[in-house]
């Protein structure tokens, strides 16, 4: 299975420039059509499927085109793997070309209305981001309320909600607080964690004192701790629990686990019934 | 014209196998600037112009490309719609087959002799079909992809083909404690002629299930052409020819001298005069 993909001006990262590699080698690849001998057919397609990453480019969607000559089981995988990523990605338009008498898969992708999605697109610097927006980001990630993303954050409840209005202030750097390490520490939970951080920080009430406190670095060391320990340790299982009273419905699907991120657009407000600030 | 292979590779050895080892020759080539649709009986008048090249066809099938958009959201289904059309006009076992889409025309047999009988005529016939038919002004890729399976059914591990493909190709196959526990392995090589000429070798042994589940090899070597030009049939031709010799003799390199003395030899030891897979007797 091969895949080619084109670029389209905008800034690239690491991911990309492998999704740009494959481009390069399978632009410059005959493909094969019908292959009347099944052996064959079959190691034409494992030889494939080695040296190339179907729907890779779906990692970014700041790709707007790639192809990918597949074998019928082939075929029917590359749509398995795009359908699987559907309720990850933000809205985005997808198009697809299947020559099914020639094997082959076109795919189109070109970025949507990520305002309507689910996901954090990463497409700003978390930098750049305007703090009340970030704020509520924590609270849909993090699954808590504003109070205690305050606390967490070492803000005053008054200036995030002055940050967050229209037109409101820009907060000056010594009223931030921890936020940034707040946002960071939440990114490292996204990194680590096998499920969304929030299930993970309401599980364990202790745990969450730790966190009101904004003890984040010891968070993370334990969380590290358990990780190298070996997976059927009880602790481990102990940490990885997930429940509690506060725990969210799966209203909202889970955040999408990349590489680097940056953050952040600002997801809608968590359910105002959930909210404790 | 004189065709010699890429880069200023030497000429390849010009003794025909007499067992050889391919399975599929494939020519694609890609253009552009066309008339869009291709007229409705490109079919019948591709077949025909087949015919005239001494290629015997049976079966006219069209071929369509379908594009599928769907939204990534919960919810929203996928929506189909037709790409381009085209034609297969292929023999009734499908060994030989033609593609003829709006952007694209492939030749691909199973029976190859030598280029000058084998892929020049029918490859000919189709450019000049693709130029009657939808007038393009580029070509924007020429690709010649031969796929080889090396079979020895008394192979019953990855080590028979030591001492056949050349050590350099090999690899670990060849190594002293591991390669007796290699049961397959797959390794593709990117070589760059120029900016815009190159070859993919893909290459590894694979347990051959039609084989007696011996270990055969497989050597994939797919050669392009990607510098645009205009729409020539004769120039396309020989630009096809060169990635033939440059084909060539890459299979040369990565086998072993005395194997393909082997492959030369058929059963009673007489070498045949020729070429594989795409020197040509008639041009030395």
């Amino acid at each position: 299975m091969t895949m080619t993909l084109e670029r389209t001006g905008w800034v690239l990262g690491d991911e990309e420039e492998i999704s740009s590699l494959d481009d390069a080698l399978t632009s410059q690849h005959t493909p094969a059509r019908e292959v009347p001998d099944a052996t064959l057919r079959e190691v034409l397609a494992t030889f494939d499927a080695t040296f190339t990453e179907p729907m890779g480019a779906m990692r970014l969607l700041w790709s707007e085109k790639f192809s990918i000559p597949v074998s019928t089981a082939g075929y029917a995988g590359g749509w398995a793997s795009a359908l699987r990523l559907a309720d990850r990605v933000p809205t985005a338009l997808v198009s697809c070309w299947a020559w099914t008498a020639l094997r082959q898969l076109v795919v189109t992708v070109s970025p949507g209305d990520h305002s309507l999605g689910n996901l954090d697109v990463e497409a700003d610097s978390v930098g750049d981001r305007n703090p009340g927006e970030v704020i509520e980001w924590l609270m849909s990630e993090l699954g808590a309320g504003r109070r205690d993303i305050c606390s967490a954050a070492g803000i005053s409840r008054s200036a995030s909600y002055n940050w967050t209005k229209p037109g409101g202030s820009r907060p000056r750097v010594s009223s931030e607080g921890r936020l940034w390490a707040l946002v960071q520490f939440c990114q490292d939970l996204s990194e680590l964690l096998d499920i969304p951080p929030r299930e993970w920080l309401l599980a364990d009430k202790r745990r969450y004192q730790r966190f009101l406190h904004g003890h984040f670095d010891e968070l993370l060391e334990s969380l590290r701790e358990v990780i190298r320990e070996p997976e059927e340790s009880s602790t481990r299982t102990q940490l990885f629990q997930v429940g509690g009273d506060r725990l969210d419905s799966d209203d909202e699907p889970p955040a999408l686990r990349r590489g680097a991120r940056q953050v952040t657009q600002a997801r809608p407000a968590m359910p105002a019934g959930r909210q404790r600030g | 014209m004189e065709t010699r292979p890429l880069a200023g590779l030497p000429g390849a050895d010009r003794t025909l196998l007499a067992r050889p080892p391919l399975e599929l020759a494939i020519a694609e080539i890609r253009f552009a600037g066309t008339k869009g649709e291709l007229p409705t009986d490109a079919g019948l008048r591709l077949r025909d112009r087949l015919q005239q090249a001494g290629l015997a066809t049976s079966r006219l099938e069209p071929r369509q490309t379908q594009r599928v958009n769907f939204t990534m959201a919960p919810g929203v289904p996928p929506s189909v719609e037709v790409g381009t059309s085209g034609w297969l006009v292929a023999n009734t076992d499908a060994s030989t087959q033609v593609t003829l889409l709006p952007e694209a025309a492939v030749f691909q047999t199973a029976h190859y002799h030598r280029w000058s009988v084998t892929m020049r005529p029918p490859i000919e016939a189709l450019l000049s079909a693709v130029a009657e038919l939808v007038s393009p002004a580029l070509v924007i890729r020429v690709g010649l992809r031969y796929v080889n399976r090396l079979v020895d059914e008394q192979a019953r591990t990855v080590a028979a083909w030591v001492g056949r493909v050349a050590p350099s190709f090999l690899g670990p196959v060849g190594h002293q404690e591991l390669g007796p526990l290699i049961t397959a392995a797959q390794q593709q090589v990117d070589l760059a002629f120029s900016e815009t000429q190159g070859a993919i070798v893909r290459h590894g042994p694979f347990r051959d299930e039609s084989r007696s589940r011996s270990v055969s090899y497989l050597l994939d070597i797919d050669c392009f052409d990607s510098t645009p030009s205009r729409f020539e049939v004769r120039e396309i031709s020989e630009r096809a020819e060169v990635l033939n010799r440059t084909a060539a003799r890459v299979f040369q390199y990565v086998l072993t001298d005395e194997y393909r003395r082997q492959l030369q030899t058929d059963g009673n030891g007489e070498q045949i005069e020729a070429v594989h897979p795409g020197e040509d007797v008639t041009n030395r």
